[in-house]
């Protein structure tokens, strides 16, 4: 043994022993003394709190897949809960060691390496941050890469039923391995396949019957994922990583949560890391699909375990523990074929997902204004890291699959879709953007020349249609009045015969037809002209809507009616107490009406208000009138003091989503498809405005 | 590792991350100077009053206001955002290197008032609310306050209360305000950004 040699070992050994005494301290014994994570939600837990009176939480509700919550079932028998906490460490350091010896034989090198390979390999496992914060509170994450590595173990001896049971187990803990069953399909591993399913469908029957969809809180998350993705520093996916960029952070030292401003940029950043990740995993589909005939699986299973935790639309720190995978792969044979520069480049990919000091050390120096976990991720360093390791990993996978990828590219059709999906992919950046594009232009605002013009000493009764492009409104003709329809785009404005002494005009939802009230009737009158037709009697009706489904929704003085093909019929009884009805119309749902209720002795101002149709429960909004749910921005529009103003609203909860801003001076506004015209009050102006892209004049920022 | 198998790599792997921005660079609002205000639903930009720094001591006339650009509104009632519940938070004030408008946060204020929507009067002084600014990065401010939240305790709830009581007005036309206060950089002219909270 040379001295160089001697110098390696004794350096193999001092990582061996840093990685194990940095696992022990920080991850094994923090392990054996209490239980958090993944189990404070898990199935048993509701049976320790009911059996064990030394257990300390109650029970959440069940978290993640079923198969977590059954795997821990064992740990019920434990006759003292102080137990759990060491033998779920013990077991999980059963799974560590059985994760590390199976990823270093599928890497497939093992015998071309010697003894101090693995003890470095083996002391930057256990000197693995992600490791070490997934092995502390007891996560499941490093059981589930077991089975997985135990089921590509069992696929490479060809027992294909055993691999699918263990792969479906597996994805049923936390479902992040369900990428592993397409590859097993177009591998044409049947048997696998088929078996993962069964064991699959028996995990979600057992779970539908023992642990109970409605406490899955899993489920009850999707709502909170889709509207904020990511709520603090620790997640790590690209997604996150598009939202980290997007946001603002707290540099000061204090750890404080994400913030967009404004907060719309959130939704940007969530839809781009989506697509990203959507791409990416497009990508690489179709890397596997070429590779299907590949004899090295190893690769293959490499690229799957980085998908596990680099795609999600969210994620935490310690799912980076599946990198070991893909880490050891690259790395043994980066050293078999004594590859330095790939040595180098999967090492400084390990250093920026794991820096090599335990994070509590590098905090006590204070080099850093904000804890270093926090400094870590404010960098994205690890996502740096994983993207490093992936590029080395395709790097790899690429070199071995040179034959099948130029064999695949001869082939006309896969020339076409690889270009079809590319153009698909820019289109859909294209048609996810433009709208925004649009909005970015800005509003315009244009006066509104009428002629014939409204009358002089009333404020003005319009409505624009649903497509945008018409404007009716009520015109002083000669000593009458009647409705005019102006088409937006041009001058031109055609008055419509039969409709004298008309009032509260309104589109049908195809914009073909005017519904309006006239001597005590709802009459309907077609854009182009025609005679006007009777829909119903409506005695002192001024204001209505036309829904989607043809019925049209309509105030008067004994409360609000609708009609469809029939007689009126009431809906809303008018209550003693109130001011009048007005400007009624049905939500999207079409089980909750939307009305203004006119001041009254009690009130000065109008008041919004949605009554459910269906248990007559009524929700105050807030004060204003002439109220509508405009669907393509999302907002209501109303008027209050003199002033048109919008607010989001979740027309299914009923709830108000943010600041109610002021959109123009008016009283009286109407909305079609981006525009909005309102008309100024009299006797200052009675001039109609269009305000055009309304919902970007809103949010333009006046410092 | 050949270099021709790793730049394919790199372009395999940022050709979806580079589709991925420059989709946000498109659909992205961007965080422009100005004021945004934070409440439990999310963080909104606001318009903004301005007028020369000729006060008399803390006292606004609001009536002279106007505001910077667009609508030819006369009064902040009018313009005042309204926030549901009367949740605020926080006021976040965010400049640039074009415009740094950020550098007057730091004495920046909070006021609370009461006006009456339908004639047009200030009902109220102006109460100076107990204010913390806090630079978050070099070119952003978290302006805050706990006396903005809309409870009994704290003084425009209070201020709103006895407002109420004591007018013989219907108090549904009443309008509690928090706004927030900052002189731009020269000092010439300040700014106000009214919310209206409380009551709807």
């Amino acid at each position: 043994m040379n001295r160089w040699t001697r110098l390696a070992a004794v350096l193999a050994l001092a990582v061996l022993a840093f990685g194990a005494v940095r696992f022990v301290a920080a991850g094994f014994l923090p392990a054996t003394e209490r239980i958090s994570g993944d189990f404070g939600a898990a199935f048993p837990t509701e049976y320790f709190r009911r059996y064990r009176p030394d257990y300390p939480q109650a029970w959440p509700g069940w978290n993640y897949g079923p198969a977590l919550h059954f795997l821990t079932l064992p740990l019920l028998l434990l006759p003292r809960w102080r137990m759990v906490a060491p033998v779920w460490a013990l077991t999980n350091l059963a799974a560590l060691v059985a994760s590390f010896v199976l990823a270093c034989r599928l890497s497939g090198v093992h015998h071309r390496l010697d003894w101090k390979a693995f003890a470095v390999l083996a002391g930057l496992w256990l000197s693995f941050q992600p490791l070490v914060n997934c092995f502390r509170p007891g996560n499941i994450e490093i059981v589930e890469m077991a089975l997985l590595l135990w089921a590509v173990s069992a696929l490479q001896r060809r027992a294909d039923a055993k691999a699918g049971v263990l792969f479906g187990i597996a994805a049923t803990i936390k479902f992040l391995p369900s990428g592993f069953f397409y590859w097993l399909a177009i591998r044409r591993r049947g048997r696998a396949v088929l078996a993962g399913a069964a064991i699959m469908a028996l995990m979600l029957v057992l779970a539908t019957v023992t642990l109970g969809w409605k406490d899955s809180t899993s489920i009850k998350a999707m709502g909170w994922a889709a509207d904020t993705p990511v709520a603090g520093l620790h997640e790590l996916s690209i997604t996150s990583m598009f939202l980290h960029r997007a946001s603002t952070f707290d540099a000061q030292g204090h750890i404080s949560p994400v913030r967009w401003i404004p907060s719309d940029r959130a939704v940007a950043a969530a839809r781009s890391g989506r697509l990203a990740s959507a791409l990416l995993a497009a990508v690489f589909g179709v890397l596997l699909f070429v590779r299907r005939q590949s004899p090295d699986i190893a690769l293959d299973t490499a690229l799957l375990f980085m998908a596990m935790f680099m795609l999600l639309p969210w994620n935490h720190d310690y799912y980076y523990v599946f990198a070991l995978v893909p880490f050891s792969i690259v790395f043994s044979r980066a050293l078999a074929r004594q590859d330095r520069p790939a040595v180098g480049v999967v090492l400084v990919a390990y250093l920026l997902m794991s820096p090599p000091v335990p994070f509590a050390w590098i905090d006590r120096a204070h080099l850093f204004p904000m804890r270093f976990m926090y400094f870590v991720n404010y960098y994205d360093l690890p996502i740096a890291g994983a993207l490093l390791l992936w590029i080395a990993l395709t790097s790899d996978v690429l070199a071995d699959s040179r034959a099948e990828l130029r064999r695949e590219w001869s082939s006309r059709i896969v020339r076409r879709v690889v270009f079809t999906c590319s153009a698909a992919a820019l289109a859909i950046v294209a048609v996810l953007a433009v709208p925004r594009m649009a909005a970015a232009t800005g509003a315009t605002i244009e006066r509104l020349d009428l002629q014939p013009a409204p009358p002089v000493d009333e404020p003005a009764t319009f409505a624009v249609s649903p497509d945008g492009s018409r404007l009716v409104y009520v015109a002083r003709t000669g000593p009458s009045r009647a409705l005019c329809v102006r088409v937006l785009a041009r001058q031109d404005t055609m008055c419509l015969p039969g409709t004298e002494r008309a009032a509260g005009p309104f589109f049908s939802p195809d914009s073909r037809w005017i519904g309006f009230f006239a001597d005590g009737e709802l009459r309907k009158s077609a854009i182009g002209g025609g005679p006007a037709e009777l829909v119903s009697p409506a005695q002192g009706a001024g204001t209505g809507s036309w829904a989607r489904d043809q019925t049209i929704v309509f105030a008067a003085r004994a409360g609000i009616f609708t009609v469809a093909s029939g007689p009126a019929e009431l809906i809303v009884p008018h209550r003693g107490e109130d001011g009048e009805y007005s400007s009624p119309s049905l939500l999207p749902s079409r089980e909750t009406v939307l009305f203004t209720i006119a001041a009254s002795p009690d009130s000065r101002v109008p008041t919004t208000v949605a009554q459910s149709l269906r248990t007559g429960e009524r929700t105050r909004l807030f004060s204003g009138g002439q109220t509508r749910f405009d669907a393509v921005s999302g907002r209501l529009v109303y008027v209050l003091g003199g002033r048109v103003l919008a607010v989001p609203f979740d027309p299914r909860t009923l709830a108000l989503k943010g600041l109610s801003l002021p959109v123009a001076p008016g009283t009286s506004a109407s909305v079609g498809d981006g525009d909005l015209v309102y008309g100024a009050a009299p006797p200052m102006d009675v001039a109609l405005f269009r305000v055009r892209n309304w919902t970007s004049h809103m949010t333009r920022v006046t410092p | 590792m050949k270099l021709l198998h790793f730049v394919s790599a790199c372009m395999l792997v940022a050709g979806p991350l580079t589709c991925g921005l420059a989709y946000f660079a498109f659909a992205a609002p961007r965080q422009d100077p100005g004021v945004y205000l934070e409440t439990h639903s999310g963080v909104y930009s606001l318009p903004g009053y301005r007028r020369r720094a000729d006060r008399v001591g803390n006292v606004y006339p609001l009536t002279r206001y106007s505001q910077a650009r667009g609508f030819a509104f006369t009064d902040v009632a009018m313009k005042a955002a309204v926030v549901p519940d009367g949740d605020v938070e926080s006021f976040f004030v965010v400049g640039s290197k074009a415009a740094p408008f950020h550098l007057a946060a730091p004495s920046a204020r909070v006021y609370g008032f009461i006006l009456d929507e339908v004639a047009d009067q200030v009902r109220s002084d102006f109460i100076l609310l107990d204010t913390r600014v806090r630079q978050v990065d070099p070119a952003l401010y978290e302006v805050t306050s706990d006396q903005m939240a809309w409870r009994a305790g704290n003084p425009v709830y209070d201020r709103y209360a006895e407002v109420a009581a004591r007018t013989t007005d219907h108090g549904a036309a009443l309008a509690a305000m928090v706004g927030l206060v900052i002189d731009d950089p020269g000092g010439s002219t300040r700014r106000l950004y009214p919310v209206r909270i409380g009551p709807q």
